[in-house]
């Protein structure tokens, strides 16, 4: 490099600036310890191996091989997705009709009711578990209570077969206002104009929900949707908590969160956990992503 | 992932720590186990001294004895802390060594997970500071249990012979005049109480309590778990073991006995209002039981757990705990001196024996005046004359597993799922040895 063409060159190229490194610095700064090292050292972690014999080895990709083809992770798997495909519309849909009916202002003591049916998601979930572990109970819960009253024999919520709509029922009553929140909100953004025109072309307030709210809350659905995936698949606290209630129902693999963490803090398995959490990370992501894929196709249509 | 983010992020300054702590560490200690050095001058010396410990336990039995030993060393302050109950406080011990700080110098450890936390090298072996001539102070069964590989790691402190606490109330009601002896007259006493008083039962079976279960096939002549050195055996096919299974599987068949955890309010509530006729259990829960239902001073009764065989009664212990030095302690010295004084000063075992803990230690189980105390609660009994008898008929030879915190943690997948749908237990026991033995080969024993 002669010394002639970088002085001739220097004054033309665009002097690179590095002041806005120093403002974006600090943000980068936690992010990358507090977000990406994490990741890269789970992800590190995962390719270890830990034995009470033996110590800590390197196994490569072994752990991951294991993941794929192990019973209790895609039992678990599995049991999040039955409670993905059946938990999150029906919560969905409640929280769309509260927002629609809410939004129609047909309704008195209207700031009462959202306020009521937004209460619950203030409530932490370990004590909206306990709580309703307590009203699931069929001795003196509410459930026995009934039973005792009325002399039916409703089955333990606890049991084998209907612990999992149990604990749906729970996440339901948890997140309904808080997806109704997003909704409504996305509702009062719709512009009058639009009511106006639909008014003028004749339309009745449930013409109107269908033509002009629906499709103007695409975006709002999608985003109360997206955390409701990545919410059932974090599935960890209510059955953690019911678990002290029912340990013959819920198995330490219920969930994959569950699962998780019982191999880094009873099974000894760091590193095995750690895999487990990077694989259940992609599957989030992997559905997430093509839910999204099928709504934005809905929306080309 | 956020949990293991979280984990991770935890964990990561504390690997750096810990490979320090590694590194300067290793010089001192060198006096292997078994040499029976007396190192009680430097013991003394460290009490004289004085400084700060930190004990944890997650039982409150204990701060009048750890009150009576600051009484008696001033120089020395004691802090304890409930790191949280069993598993979660092993859990944490296992952090708080591998990241190098917040080290407790003592902490109280169940029999059940002493093999583990030994064999990962967290205890301080008692035998290295001259504390292993004190074996003939403690029950036979309890030294053994504090005892991994042939070392011995830390002092017995409480054990649970099993004892039945009765409801005199309901077995008068269902008219059983005598509590039931043998497991036999038990089975008999529950048709009773479920033909008399249909809404109640004679006990419940807990789907997620191993130790439970784990005590029964004890007392029942099971040995399903044996280790040596490296080399583990789990077998539930045993004839004594399955003996046991299937004595409850078909108790639980014939609905003579409930499927419910235990310690949950349900629970508490279903013994309390006699829906729950007895509770087999260990020595200790007599303290719990007067604690939790104050209302039902009166209605209780001991006796000793029904056994196999009335002519060569055996029993077993559930439960039970000791005391150990803890690895990576700022003053071993100095926590040696507590741990013999808390285990072995009369004033302490007397502070323990007043707050309800049932002594490992064989002085107070000899004692008149402690065997003669009658209970209020239970109606003037002088209850520890059960107790101190179930104490002496310990059956030898139990052991448990060198990973037994994580074997018990997966109890309910497999024996408590058939406990709560009223399947069988044996099957569900094997399919638990099943899982034990190949995590024990993941682990790299050999498992035989």
């Amino acid at each position: 490099m002669g010394a002639v063409s970088t002085t001739a060159a220097a004054p033309r190229r665009p002097a690179r600036n590095w002041t806005g490194l120093v403002f974006v610095a600090p943000f980068l700064l936690v992010f990358g310890c507090g977000v990406v090292a994490p990741l890269a050292y789970a992800a590190g972690l995962s390719l270890y191996r830990d034995q009470l014999i033996g110590g800590r080895s390197f196994v490569g990709l072994e752990n991951y091989a294991d993941v794929a083809t192990d019973p209790q992770f895609l039992d678990g798997v599995g049991r999040v997705a039955l409670f993905l495909v059946v938990q999150v519309p029906i919560m969905i849909g409640l929280a769309l009709l509260v927002a629609l009916v809410l939004d129609s202002g047909r309704v008195r003591g209207m700031r009462f009711m959202r306020l009521g049916i937004f209460m619950p998601y203030a409530v932490p979930s370990v004590v909206a578990a306990l709580m309703w572990g307590f009203i699931y109970g069929d001795r003196f819960g509410l459930v026995g209570q009934i039973n005792a009253a009325t002399g039916l024999a409703l089955p333990s919520p606890l049991s084998q077969t209907w612990v999992l709509p149990a604990i749906g029922n729970v996440v339901t009553w948890e997140f309904v206002g808080y997806n109704m929140l997003i909704l409504y909100a996305a509702l009062r953004a719709i512009p009058e104009e639009l009511y106006e025109a639909a008014a003028i072309d004749g339309a009745g307030e449930i013409r109107k929900a269908l033509s002009v709210k629906l499709p103007a809350l695409r975006p709002a659905l999608w985003v109360a949707t997206l955390f409701s995936i990545i919410g059932s698949f974090q599935l960890f606290n209510e059955p953690n908590v019911l678990k002290t209630l029912a340990p013959g129902s819920i198995s330490t693999h219920f969930t994959p969160n569950m699962y998780a963490y019982q191999l880094a803090f009873n099974a000894n398995q760091v590193t095995y956990s750690a895999a487990v959490a990077v694989v259940l990370g992609l599957i989030t992501i992997v559905v997430a992503y093509a839910a999204q894929r099928m709504t934005a196709r809905q929306e080309s249509r | 992932m956020r949990l293991s983010r979280t984990l991770l992020l935890s964990a990561a300054p504390g690997i750096c720590l810990a490979l320090l702590a590694t590194g300067c560490g290793s010089g001192g200690t060198d006096g292997g186990a078994g040499s029976a050095a007396d190192r009680s001058a430097e013991i003394e010396a460290a009490l004289d001294e004085g400084g700060e410990l930190t004990v944890w336990t997650w039982s409150t039995k204990f701060e009048g004895a750890v009150a009576a030993f600051e009484k008696a060393h001033p120089a020395v302050d004691v802090e304890i802390v409930n790191a949280g109950q069993s598993a979660d406080q092993y859990t944490a011990l296992q952090n708080a060594i591998s990241s190098g700080e917040n080290i407790p110098d003592v902490a109280m450890v169940e029999y059940f997970a002493l093999p583990q936390l030994a064999l990962s090298e967290q205890l301080v072996s008692v035998e290295e500071w001259g504390l292993g001539g004190l074996e003939d102070r403690f029950t036979r069964s309890s030294w053994r249990q504090m005892t991994y590989g042939g070392t011995t790691y830390g002092l017995p402190n409480n054990t649970g012979p099993l004892i039945m606490i009765y409801n005199r109330d309901v077995f008068e009601r269902a008219g059983i005049e005598e509590p039931p002896a043998t497991w036999e007259e038990y089975a008999q006493a529950a048709e009773k109480i479920r033909e008399e008083l249909p809404d109640s039962r004679i006990a419940s079976i807990d789907p997620g309590d191993a130790g439970g279960l784990d005590s029964l096939i004890w007392q029942g002549g099971g040995r399903p778990f044996q280790h040596e050195g490296e080399s583990v055996t789990v077998d539930f096919t045993g004839e004594d073991t399955a003996k046991v299974n299937d004595y409850w599987s078909d108790l639980l068949a014939r609905d003579l006995v409930a499927a419910e955890p235990g310690w949950t309010d349900e629970w508490w509530r279903s013994l309390g209002d006699g829906s729950l006729a007895t509770w087999t259990t260990g020595a200790w829960a007599l303290g719990n039981i007067s604690s939790t239902l104050t209302d039902n001073a009166g209605d209780f009764r001991v006796a000793p757990a029904p056994v196999w065989d009335a002519g060569d009664p055996q029993n077993a212990e559930n439960g039970g705990s000791g005391f150990s030095v803890i690895e990576g302690s700022d003053d071993t010295a100095l926590a040696m001196g507590f741990l013999k004084w808390f285990s072995l000063n009369e004033a302490s075992v007397q502070e323990q024996l007043d707050a309800g803990s049932f002594p490992a230690q064989s002085a107070p189980l000899e004692d008149p005046e402690w065997l003669s105390k009658e209970f209020d609660y239970f109606g003037g009994q002088q209850a520890n004359k059960v107790l101190a008898e179930a104490s002496g008929q310990v059956a030898r030879g139990w052991q448990y597993l060198p990973y037994q915190v994580y074997a018990n943690s997966v109890f309910a997948d497999s024996v408590g799922a058939r406990i709560s749908e009223g399947g069988s237990i044996q099957a569900g026991a094997e399919e638990w040895g099943e899982q034990l033995r190949s995590y024990g080969e993941e682990q790299g024993f050999d498992v035989g």
